[in-house]
C-alpha cells in the first residue's frame, strides 16, 4: 500500500461521479494503473452502486392510492 | 422572475389544483406515489410508515401548494417534504442513534481482502440470484445510520445528484458528498460480508 492509496482514498466516490476536476482525475487515473488494490477498490465500489441503482422499486397497493385519496378529499372537504 | 422548473405536465397540473381540482391531485400522487412510498420504506423500513410518508407528504403538498413557486422540480419538492416527514417519523416512533461512520475504519477495511460484490450486469436473468441479491442490499441499506442511508439512497437509488440532495435534506453540497463516500463504502463492506456468508460470489 502506498501513501498515495490514503490521500485518493477520499475522492474515489467523485471520482466515480465524475466530479473532480481534470487535473485530479488524471493524477487518481495514473495512479490506479499502478496501484492493483486501488482498482480493485474502486470496482467493487463501482459494483455496489451498481447493486443500489438496479434495485427494483416495489409497487404501490390500490389500496394505499385509495387512503391517500381519502385523506386528501377529507382535507378539502373540511 | 423566478425560472420556472416544474415540467409542463406538473405545471398544468398545479394551475388546476390551485383552481380546486381533485382530480388535478390525483394525477399528481399516481405520478409521484410509488417513489415517495418507496423512499419512505427505506427510510422507515415498515410498510405502515412508508404509507403514512406518502400520505403526509401529499397532504402537506396540497396545503401548501399555493405557496410552491416552481423554483425546483416537482419531484424534489414532494421529496424534501418526505424526508421532513421521515424525521419526524422516526422521532416520533423510536430513537435510531445517528451514528458516525469513520473514514479511517473504512479505509482500514478497504484494502484488506477482495471484496466479493455480485455484477449486476453479468446476473442479470437468474431470477432466485436477483431476489437474493435484492434482499441482501435491501437489509444492508436498512442497517445504514438514518443519515446515511437517506443521502444514499436519494443519490444511488432515486438518482438525484449532489446539489439536488442537498437542497432536499436542507445540508451542504459537501455534507452530502461525505456522507455519500462513507455510505457506500459501508455497504460495499457489509454486502460483501453477507454474500460471503450466504455463498453467492461475483462470476
Amino acid at each position: 500500500m502506498q501513501n498515495r492509496c490514503r490521500e485518493y482514498f477520499e475522492y474515489v466516490s467523485e471520482f466515480i461521479d465524475g466530479e473532480l476536476n481534470d487535473s485530479i482525475c488524471k493524477k487518481i487515473q495514473k495512479h490506479l494503473d499502478e496501484c492493483p488494490e486501488c482498482q480493485e477498490c474502486l470496482d467493487s465500489l463501482k459494483r455496489t452502486i451498481n447493486l443500489c441503482k438496479n434495485i427494483s422499486k416495489g409497487p404501490i397497493s390500490h389500496e394505499c392510492h385509495k387512503r391517500i385519496m381519502e385523506k386528501l378529499r377529507e382535507y378539502l372537504d373540511a | 422572475m423566478i425560472h420556472r422548473k416544474t415540467d409542463d405536465i406538473d405545471h398544468n397540473l398545479i394551475k388546476r389544483i390551485r383552481k380546486g381540482s381533485i382530480d388535478a391531485m390525483e394525477k399528481i400522487v399516481s405520478r409521484y406515489e410509488k417513489a415517495i412510498y418507496n423512499f419512505g420504506l427505506k427510510m422507515c423500513g415498515q410498510t405502515q410508515d412508508a404509507e403514512d410518508v406518502a400520505q403526509d407528504t401529499f397532504l402537506s403538498a396540497l396545503k401548501s401548494i399555493h405557496g410552491f413557486r416552481e423554483e425546483t422540480k416537482l419531484k424534489n419538492w414532494l421529496f424534501r417534504i418526505a424526508a421532513n416527514a421521515c424525521l419526524r417519523k422516526r422521532r416520533k416512533r423510536r430513537y435510531e442513534p445517528d451514528k458516525r461512520l469513520s473514514l479511517d475504519e473504512l479505509f482500514d477495511d478497504g484494502f484488506e481482502k477482495r471484496f466479493e460484490i455480485p455484477d449486476w450486469s453479468t446476473n442479470p436473468d437468474k431470477e432466485l440470484l436477483r431476489s437474493e441479491i435484492r434482499s441482501t442490499i435491501d437489509k444492508a441499506i436498512q442497517d445504514l445510520p438514518p443519515d446515511y442511508r437517506m443521502v444514499l439512497t436519494l443519490r444511488d437509488i432515486e438518482g438525484f445528484n449532489t446539489e439536488e440532495t442537498a437542497e432536499i435534506i436542507g445540508i451542504s453540497q459537501q455534507l452530502v458528498k461525505t456522507r455519500l463516500h462513507r455510505a457506500r463504502f459501508k455497504l460495499r463492506k457489509v454486502v460483501s460480508d453477507r454474500f460471503n456468508e450466504k455463498g453467492i460470489y461475483a462470476e
